[in-house]
């Protein structure tokens, strides 16, 4: 992105300060809408998915009326949350319901920003990438809990507790398990990781096959990432059958569809950073080494990314439509007993092992023993 | 230290059985059960108690499923025709009314006269549209004016015992 602004203003004059500026917010916009339009119709393709892959494993069909193959559900859904009526609580404190939907929608959508979807593909390449990830998904937590206290409403309240308690605590089992990872490549730009995992054929450098601690640490970070994006079987904030709906008891039409788009564009996230920190990004398997013109080869590489990211949300799926709810204290268990320690001795193991072999991995031994 | 690594191995197993049952469900389509409706009708079952028919021509105007009707859905009107054999002139089903109870084709005394059709799709935009009217209309009545006595002397006693 910023290499595409510096493209531009560099083949302008100088001297119009005001000009550059103007071209550099209209580059900034145009590239946000982008990322708004394609997010956009991604959750509702994600939410027509969930709803096929439902019926798949139910032995049932799923939709299927609204225009071909149902595909069209999401646009009748849609219209039908805008005209619902917009109901405020007589006693929610206005400010906060109002604003913490905004909140939750803005960084989910915020978290796209920093991923890399192909060598040359990126809205901006940070190079603090996976901090700014970690960092923006933990704002959520806070929104929630402001819609929570905002409605004035029990249930909303517990369940905007519980999922503060969840996503707290599961944010230490992620960063231990993104550690284990990161300290290979050593760098947190997405772009970085993914160039580390090039070569292998494209999939056995991938940083889940480096050595044991990384794989270990790819279950970890993905079951507590489902955790995170308070999906089944750990989605005691919006359990229906205890606390009705959880933290958006109270919402109604388009603020409930922004928490609803929000857990969707979640999803995307947690499953974008597994798939370039573990499963290589946009690395093209097999015939990532012939030589193909550069765009063909940035269309492959964002289809191989948007491939990896759509499979692990369908195994997401798979394991929303199979498993029971956890209760509450078991949810903490296996956070606290289980994952956290796990983790934590994974990161040891994983940096014992770059300390010894510095960063070769499982298939480096492997491939230098054969050359040799 | 054991029983640690034990409940581990068993909810790690145990969520592995589970999705391997339902990944077989996800990726066959062939498992689908569902019956689309308005395209694919299922067949009724034997005995069901759909919409109810009367086949006028065999009725004897007996008005017995008239008697019986706990909810007096069925309006009957019988007149002596030249033959001096009751017909109904009258015979109309509410069927907003029927509770489906099947007395009536129970007292019946004819057989395959009154009877239950295997039709259930007859909803209707006002609730006249759903009196079903099965009456033969006119009949040329009896010269002998002792019969048409009787029925109105039928007729009255049964307004009194209303």
């Amino acid at each position: 992105m910023t290499e595409l602004i510096n493209r531009i203003l560099s083949g302008m004059s100088p001297t119009m300060p005001l000009t550059r500026l103007l071209i550099t917010i209209l580059i900034m916009v145009v590239s946000a809408a982008i990322v708004l339009a394609v997010s956009l119709l991604y959750e509702g393709f994600a939410t027509y998915a969930e709803r096929k892959v439902a019926g798949d494993i139910q032995a049932r069909i799923g939709p299927n009326r609204v225009g071909p193959y149902g595909l069209l559900q999401f646009v009748a859904d849609g219209v039908k949350l805008l005209l619902k009526e917009d109901i405020i609580p007589f006693y929610a404190d206005r400010w906060l319901f109002i604003i913490a939907p905004y909140i939750v929608f803005t960084v989910s959508f915020a978290a796209f920003v920093p991923l890399s979807y192909s060598d040359h593909v990126s809205i901006a390449n940070l190079n603090v990438g996976v901090l700014y990830m970690i960092a923006i998904s933990s704002v959520v937590s806070m929104a929630i809990l402001m819609g929570a206290w905002g409605s004035n409403n029990k249930w909303s309240l517990f369940g905007g507790m519980r999922a503060v308690a969840q996503i707290v605590s599961y944010e230490i089992p992620i960063v231990l398990s993104l550690l284990a990872a990161i300290i290979i490549p050593a760098s947190l730009s997405m772009r970085d990781i993914i160039a580390y995992q090039s070569g292998g054929l494209g999939i056995f450098r991938w940083l889940v096959f480096n050595n044991p601690f990384t794989l270990i640490a790819f279950f970890v970070y993905f079951i507590a990432a489902i955790a995170e994006v308070n999906r089944t079987p750990f989605d005691i904030p919006e359990a229906e059958s205890e606390i009705v709906a959880g933290y958006h008891t109270e919402y109604t039409g388009m603020r409930f569809a922004f928490f609803f788009m929000a857990e969707y564009g979640d999803m995307f996230v947690v499953s974008a950073i597994a798939a370039t920190l573990f499963l290589g990004g946009w690395q093209i398997p097999f015939i990532g080494g012939i030589p193909m013109p550069v765009w063909l080869r940035e269309v492959l590489q964002v289809g191989v990314f948007f491939t990896k990211v759509f499979l692990l949300i369908y195994v997401m799926m798979w394991i929303r439509w199979t498993l029971p709810r956890l209760r509450v204290d078991q949810l903490m268990e296996l956070c606290w007993k289980y994952l956290t320690p796990i983790a934590l001795f994974n990161l040891i193991g994983a940096s014992v092992w770059v300390l010894l072999l510095h960063d070769r991995g499982v298939y480096d031994i492997i491939a230098r023993v054969f050359t040799r | 230290m054991a029983g640690y690594f034990k409940k581990m191995y068993h909810s790690i197993s145990t969520v592995l059985t589970g999705l391997g049952i339902t990944i077989k469900y996800g990726i066959n389509p062939k498992t689908e059960v569902t019956q689309q409706y308005p395209e694919v009708k299922r067949e009724p079952p034997e005995g069901f108690r759909g919409k109810l028919f009367v086949d006028i021509n065999i009725c004897t105007g007996c008005t017995a499923c008239a008697r019986i009707c706990p909810v007096d859905a069925i309006t009957l009107k019988t007149v002596r025709d030249e033959n001096k054999k009751l017909r109904p002139v009258l015979f109309d089903i509410d069927n907003a009314r029927c509770i489906y109870c099947g007395l009536c084709v129970e007292a019946c005394p004819v057989d395959n006269c009154l009877y239950f059709e295997k039709k259930y799709e007859f909803s209707a935009y006002s609730k006249e549209d759903l009196i079903s009217h099965f009456g033969l209309g006119e009949v040329k009545p009896a010269e002998s004016k002792t019969e048409d006595k009787k029925t109105e002397a039928g007729k009255e006693g049964k307004e009194a015992a209303q």
